[in-house]
């Protein structure tokens, strides 16, 4: 817990670029820019036809204040990207709020009226509220919470300060139905798409350097390999087909299962997923990402290839099964002859990632006929050359596989959690974003708490991310035919009741 | 005037911090370039046949052309990235040199620029 005094003691790391931004905006700023460098252009092509000596000094000065300029971009980037305690956005709140008024000062920021917007709150109501009779809240009147994980102070956690200190604020926010819950989501929607586009545009970053595709990865000749028949490409499964841009609601599986791969060259993984299609779902997802080329470089290359059980084991078994007390011989050289080929002819050409979908029954199917399938696995565990990824069940994970401990320390366990509405609405978050600019519309927060409600509500637990998703995508088209803008929790109503049958 | 008051600041960030940042991108930029024309997976891949994944066997004679074919083409992107990697170091190096007077470089600019714009 800190005193507001603290606080800005603490926001004195980029008190500069606060300053900066106090007298010229980034918007003024980008615009001050974009005329000198029209104003560089057109005096300099004018030094070619005439022999003025004032066009020549007005292309000098206009050169110098460009330069002047872009160093100085240069220097309040530095300070908004550099790791400090400190959110920027809290900094800026800080030095520009009236210390008698601190909710005044939010809500006049850039980050309070979008949070307003999003909230469905526009320039009207602020004013509204901001003159009707309140009691102010100062700085001496509050204190503040660190985030409990890295002891920062981001937006969230300053607006939490307001909201519960100001009864007035939160009275008028109820108003409106604007939980607190709902109010710091909005504030923290706002807060990490500002950063997500902040940083896109930090080309010379280096995670975002490693991220551009590069040239040739995928020119390597593979010719027809045996190993091709016990499975096949993930680009040919109809899971890959199918994902479209639902890959996208997949993004934090995505970066788990990509910082693993990243580790070392011979990690593994075990993925552990309520079923194994939402498994097969979050790697197609993962396919989906490599195949976009928004991928670190390492994997860009990786081809992603699906074992098939029923083509290695299960004809077999079937005939096989009168024999069970007693394996035949042929069968289990049979099926270790298969595994040391997929292993040879996968390390033959490297850069590759096997999926087992289902090691749960792949193993299972290997005890049937007396073949310990671990112990087959282990080439392909051990190889720089070759990532798998196997995917179980999370109950036959606990109950079959976990308490092979020699086995299990081969991977890397990610587990994917059952998608709750609290991760929908994230999911929502990005997708609006999405959908927004393709649209040409403006997603309120209550519409996306809307729609994970309504999809909870009305079962569809199996595949609640699908239907949320397809719920907002559907919002989307209704809300550009009509040309309406702004998207409010009514619409999704109107929406659900129309397309119920369908979702 | 508040605002002059980011001046100190200005200077000793131009002289420290933003010089081991430019040092930094200039890294990033040269790694991006060996990265970008994979001239380490090129390198290790020349003499590989050049093409996708095949749906059936291909002959012998047909891979001797794409190996042959792959090579050359490995061969020239290694060569493009390298004149790339020479630019970079004479070019960093130039933007390094013009960082350090920069502050002067503007001034002279703009008050020989002020100069000719007021005779």
């Amino acid at each position: 817990m800190m005193t507001f005094a603290e606080l800005k003691n603490k926001s004195g790391q980029v008190y500069p670029a606060v300053l900066l931004d106090s007298y010229f905006s980034q918007k003024t700023r980008k615009i001050i820019r974009i005329c000198l460098f029209w104003a560089i252009i057109i005096s300099f092509v004018l030094i070619f036809f005439t022999d003025n000596t004032n066009i020549r000094g007005l292309f000098f000065v206009a050169l110098s204040v460009w330069a002047m300029f872009m160093t100085l971009e240069s220097f309040y980037l530095s300070y908004y990207f550099s790791n400090s305690s400190i959110d920027f956005e809290v900094a800026k709140l800080i030095y520009s709020s009236d210390e008698n008024d601190l909710t005044k000062g939010f809500l006049e920021s850039e980050m309070g009226y979008f949070t307003m917007l999003r909230l469905g709150l526009g320039r009207k109501e602020i004013a509204d509220f901001l003159k009707s009779s309140r009691k102010n809240i100062n700085t001496g009147m509050v204190d503040i919470f660190e985030n409990k994980k890295d002891d920062s102070v981001g937006i969230s956690e300053y607006c939490k300060v307001i909201y519960s200190n100001d009864q007035y604020f939160s009275n008028f926010l109820r108003k409106y139905n604007i939980t607190e819950e709902i109010f710091i989501g909005a504030i923290l929607w706002i807060d990490h798409a500002e950063w997500q586009s902040r940083d896109a545009t930090r080309f010379w970053s280096r995670e975002n350097l490693y991220r551009i595709k590069s040239l040739g990865r995928g020119w390597n000749f593979i010719s027809k390999l045996d190993f091709f028949d016990f499975g096949q490409f993930i680009f040919r499964t109809n899971s890959y087909i199918e994902i479209g841009d639902r890959w996208r609601a997949y993004q934090d599986n995505i970066e788990k299962i990509e910082s693993v791969l990243l580790k070392d060259p011979d990690s593994n993984i075990m993925l552990i997923s309520p079923t194994h299609d939402i498994g097969m779902e979050n790697i197609s997802a993962f396919a989906k990402f490599i195949s976009n080329g928004n991928v670190y470089s390492e994997i860009e290359n990786k081809k992603i290839f699906i074992l098939d059980n029923k083509k290695i084991f299960l004809e077999r078994v079937e005939k096989t099964e009168p024999a069970q007390t007693e394996p035949a011989q042929t069968e289990i050289d049979r099926i270790s002859n298969i595994f040391q080929k997929i292993f040879d002819e996968s390390e033959k050409i490297g850069e590759i990632i096997l999926v087992l979908p289902n090691i749960d029954e792949t193993i299972e199917l290997g005890i049937k006929i007396g073949i310990n399938i671990p112990d087959l696995l282990k080439n392909i565990l051990n190889s720089s050359r070759i990532h798998l990824i196997a995917i179980s069940g999370a109950d036959n994970y606990r109950e079959s596989i976990e308490t092979n401990i020699s086995f299990v320390n081969n991977f890397e366990k990610i587990t994917i959690k059952d998608i709750t509405k609290k991760t929908g609405i994230t999911i929502l978050e990005k997708e609006a974003i999405v959908l927004e600019s393709k649209y040409d519309l403006f997603f309120t927060y209550q519409s996306l708490v809307a729609i994970a409600d309504i999809v909870d509500k009305f079962s569809f637990k199996e595949r609640y991310l699908e239907k949320i998703v397809y719920l907002i995508n559907q919002t989307a088209i209704y809300c550009s035919k009509q040309k309406k803008y702004l998207v409010k929790e009514h619409d999704i109503q109107t929406i659900f009741a129309t397309k119920n049958n369908e979702i | 005037m508040k605002i002059l008051t980011i001046i100190p600041y200005y200077f000793v960030w131009h002289y420290t911090v933003a010089i081991h940042n430019f040092i930094r991108i200039w890294s990033d930029f040269a790694w991006f370039i060996f990265n970008y024309f994979s001239i380490g997976f090129f390198a290790k891949s020349l003499f590989l046949p050049i093409g996708k994944i095949a749906d059936k066997k291909v002959s012998v004679v047909s891979i001797f052309f794409l190996r042959c074919v792959g090579f050359f083409v490995r061969l020239i992107v290694i060569i493009i990235s390298l004149f790339f990697i020479i630019l970079l170091f004479f070019v960093g190096g130039a933007l390094f040199f013009l960082w350090l007077f920069l502050p002067f470089v503007i001034g002279f600019l703009f008050f020989s620029g002020l100069t000719a714009l007021i005779k």
